[in-house]
């Protein structure tokens, strides 16, 4: 998978959105877009073409899972790769986004390569 | 309807006489006390067991518990009355909730702060990494992951972020409980002195209390603003409302933020949290 692609970090922390870009940029990704909220996030996917959206999960006033079910209900979208980032590891939190169609799931705290990982597992190596 | 009526002892001792005087009337009355003891063994049994069940209660000593109860559960209703008024005083400034609650939103702010100082350094440090990559590329490597786990370390502030929201959620929800409280008890001109004898108690009464309280938060001066005071300038400050409070605030804190809303938890949502290998494995 290129690392060419356009990535969505969403995250209603901006110091957690600057953290994710800098180890995606150190990854090699170089076409970075942030969003504070799910709704917001919405409005960039279906604005422009993204190959990667990396979410938290409380976010106001849309959550990351209600982003992931947006995301999986829209025709356009639904084939996106979609990865949590949250602190919300309680066993229904991961079956509720998995059984939402989310790709994989990164708990906080994370190091860069867990996210690298969880990234190739997801787009396949990365080149 | 046939009537009912009373034998004098005289007729009993006849008609007994009567029965006495033939096998079948005596065959008859013996039979009749079997009966009889029969009944009476059944009685005293089952009073026996009611008397076992429920012993007697001396309606006096009843009496006294009831009113020593009732005098108890007054006092502990008053007792809950003072505490709860205790809670909330009418000075705003004083309610110890909130006072809580301010204290972890300035050490959200301080630790947001602190967090977008270490990242900033760490982006020069990145910077300087890049000049150096072409000359030393071993030591930029070393440099971008050092900087690398310095990042990822600061996403610390997002974890302990999200738990003190939390909590500060909880602190908002205890205060509208006990403001609630408060209402429907009628508490809210409850006398001072009333109220001494509670706050007491809980009264720091150590020299240094003052200073056992924290960083300032918002609304007192900093350093800067005490040397100034010291140096004399005190006077420049008065032209304006409370300068000194404005200045710390922009020089000791970021813009504040609000706090961002957590999804409520209901009791059976607070499972134990999985490890990422857990994670991992719901995904395999």
């Amino acid at each position: 998978m290129s690392l060419n692609i356009q990535v969505l970090v969403v995250d209603d922390y901006a110091t957690m959105r600057r953290i994710i870009r800098n180890l995606l940029t150190q990854i090699g990704f170089t076409k970075i877009d942030e969003a504070a909220d799910g709704a917001e996030a919405l409005a960039k996917l279906r604005a422009s073409q993204f190959g990667l959206v990396i979410s938290d999960w409380n976010m106001e006033p849309m959550t990351g899972l209600q982003l992931l079910k947006e995301v999986r209900a829209d025709v356009r979208l639904k084939a996106t790769p979609f990865i949590m980032v949250t602190a919300e590891s309680k066993t229904e939190n991961v079956i509720a986004a998995k059984e939402a169609g989310v790709n994989n799931y990164i708990v906080k705290p994370f190091n860069a390569d867990t996210l690298k990982k969880k990234i190739e597992s997801v787009l396949g190596a990365l080149g | 309807m046939s009537e009912i009526i009373d034998l004098s002892d005289d007729e009993f001792d006849q008609i007994e006489d009567a029965l006495l005087s033939s096998p079948r009337g005596r065959a008859f009355l013996r039979k009749r006390d079997r009966r009889q003891r029969a009944v009476s063994l059944d009685d005293l049994r089952f009073i026996v067991r009611e008397k076992r069940e429920q012993p007697e209660v001396d309606q006096k000593s009843h009496i006294k518990i009831l009113r020593r109860e009732l005098q108890e559960l007054s006092s502990h209703i008053a007792e809950t009355r003072r505490e709860i008024a205790a809670l909330k005083p009418d000075d705003p400034s004083a309610n110890r909730i909130m006072r809580a609650t301010e204290e972890l939103d300035a050490i959200l702010q301080s630790t947001e702060h602190a967090t977008t100082e270490i990242l900033n350094g760490s982006e020069r440090i990145q910077s300087v990494a890049d000049r150096l990559r072409r000359e030393h590329p071993d030591l930029a490597q070393i440099l971008d992951s050092e900087v690398t786990d310095i990042m990822t370390a600061c996403s610390f502030q997002d974890i302990t972020g999200q738990r003190m929201t939390k909590v500060v959620n909880t602190l908002r929800y205890i205060e509208r409980r006990v403001h609630a409280m408060i209402q429907i008890w009628g508490l809210e001109g409850v006398e001072e002195a009333e109220l001494s004898a509670v706050l007491g108690e809980d009264k720091d009464t150590r020299p240094d209390a003052e200073l056992m309280h924290g960083p300032a938060l918002r609304g007192a001066i900093n350093q800067d603003a005490v040397d100034m005071l010291l140096a004399g300038a005190a006077a420049a400050f008065k032209q304006v409302d409370d300068p000194l409070a404005a200045r710390a605030v922009t020089q000791t804190s970021p813009s504040p933020q609000p706090i961002p809303v957590q999804h409520q938890e209901t009791p059976q949502a607070q499972a134990a949290p999985l490890s990422q290998s857990a994670v991992d494995n719901l995904f395999d």
